[in-house]
């Protein structure tokens, strides 16, 4: 997925929402929902924890607004909103006591596939997720970061506080493991 | 792992990204790396595909709707000056009749961008009854997990809409959104006891987060005390009341 140019108007979108324009902070909403939410809903198993992580992250986002202004380690707003959600991600495991059943909501295909093609794809997408949940730190955030986020190496590496360079050599050590724990 | 194939790897994703070329077409142009690369990049495919899914449009509109309340409740309330009151306008009995089918029938008459002025509704709004009909259509096919998610949710949208009664100084109205409220949670914890019936292992994750909501809303309200007289305040401390001994009770 590519990025905003670094001259995205997220910057002016951003200073508005700061001065206090409800529209602006909408803007920056109705742009960031859908990959925060697929983010999100990713990690987590219920639909509505997801739709919760999701209206906090953007509730924290609001909130510290001008940090972001002053905070010389993130210009990219988007890095700074993953790593938002990342964190609540983080901070919802940790206060997780048993693990549910995986939500019968789950991605299922097209839907105008047949009923075949869904529960295969939905076997598959359940497999590919369990996998990316047993990659270890740092493997595991690279990957969802670059393939679920769709984040650039920019993004990423300054979303997880790494050097761009790195989060490739993770990138393809953490894809080769997903493939072997795929083949096994 | 060589840093031939490293680099020659997060370029091939790049380069696929952004649609200039195909996993073919370049490893034919680089048969020696081939065989290790397309794996590499079929799998980053199968990820990305894996992970496709997208918030429900109720949701979307909910949420953001909630946002901007939440945004325009603290810009009121950094600015210092609450709003003149509005005289309360009259809810229509037969509007609080309507159905879900007939608010969805309507919706689908007047266009999912007429929901928008109805999700920002207050009480003792035109379409407040609607806004909370509206609410109540996502629990058409709502098991009692998600309905009892969904009732906190909804306790939390009261909590919001008390918020900014109270900025705009229509302290009247304040009772029907705790009245609202406690009925929100009431029916939350109703729907646990049937998860505790029938789904034993769902219910303990459900319970805590229902607590955990109760708590802060009650935090909320407690701050809420200050800004409001004192016929509001007993109001109010209904409302305390009904997230305390709720999540009390659930201990």
């Amino acid at each position: 997925m590519p990025s905003p140019p670094a001259d995205s108007p997220d910057q002016e979108t951003i200073a508005r929402a700061i001065a206090g324009e409800a529209e602006a902070f909408g803007e920056l909403y109705d742009r960031y929902l859908d990959p925060l939410y697929r983010f999100i809903r990713f990690q987590v198993t219920l639909r509505e924890d997801a739709e919760d992580l999701t209206e906090t992250v953007f509730l924290k986002a609001f909130e510290r607004l001008p940090e972001f202004r002053t905070d010389k380690r993130m210009t990219n707003f988007r890095a700074w909103i993953f790593r938002i959600a990342r964190n609540l991600v983080i901070d919802h495991y940790r206060s997780r006591k048993p693990p549910l059943p995986l939500d019968p909501e789950m991605p299922s295909g097209n839907p105008g596939d047949g009923p075949e093609f869904q529960v295969q794809f939905r076997e598959q997408s359940e497999r590919i997720g369990r996998a990316v949940e047993r990659l270890e730190e740092p493997f595991r955030p690279v990957i969802v970061m670059r393939f679920v986020a769709g984040l650039t190496y920019t993004e990423t590496a300054s979303a997880l506080g790494l050097s761009e360079n790195y989060v490739r050599v993770i990138q393809f050590r953490a894809l080769r493991k997903l493939k072997e724990m795929l083949e096994e | 792992m060589s840093k031939k194939e490293i680099r020659t790897l997060a370029e091939w994703l790049d380069r696929i990204e952004r649609g200039e070329t195909t996993l073919e077409a370049l490893a034919t142009a680089r048969p020696d790396l081939a065989a290790e690369l397309e794996a590499l990049v079929e799998t980053a495919a199968a990820v990305r595909e894996a992970s496709a899914s997208a918030p429900d449009e109720a949701f979307r509109g909910q949420a953001r709707a909630r946002l901007l309340n939440r945004m325009a409740a603290r810009t009121a309330v950094k600015a210092g000056a609450p709003e003149p009151a509005v005289h309360p306008t009259a809810i229509p009995a037969l509007r609080r009749a309507f159905t879900g089918l007939a608010i969805a029938v309507t919706l689908l008459f007047l266009g999912v961008l007429a929901a928008i002025p109805m999700q920002v509704a207050l009480p003792g709004d035109g379409l407040y009854g609607g806004k909370l009909a509206l609410e109540r259509l996502q629990q058409i096919a709502a098991s009692p997990a998600e309905d009892a998610i969904l009732e906190t949710r909804f306790a939390s949208n009261r909590l919001t809409e008390i918020q900014l009664l109270i900025v705009q100084g229509r302290f009247d109205d304040v009772d029907r959104a705790v009245f609202e409220y406690e009925a929100s949670i009431e029916r939350a914890v109703l729907a646990l006891n049937a998860v505790a019936r029938t789904d034993g292992a769902q219910t303990y994750p459900i319970l805590q987060r229902i607590e955990r909501d109760l708590r802060a809303y009650s935090m909320t309200l407690n701050e809420l005390m200050a800004f409001v007289p004192g016929p509001t305040q007993r109001v109010l401390a209904r409302a305390i009341e009904a997230s305390q001994v709720w999540s009390g009770n659930s201990n």
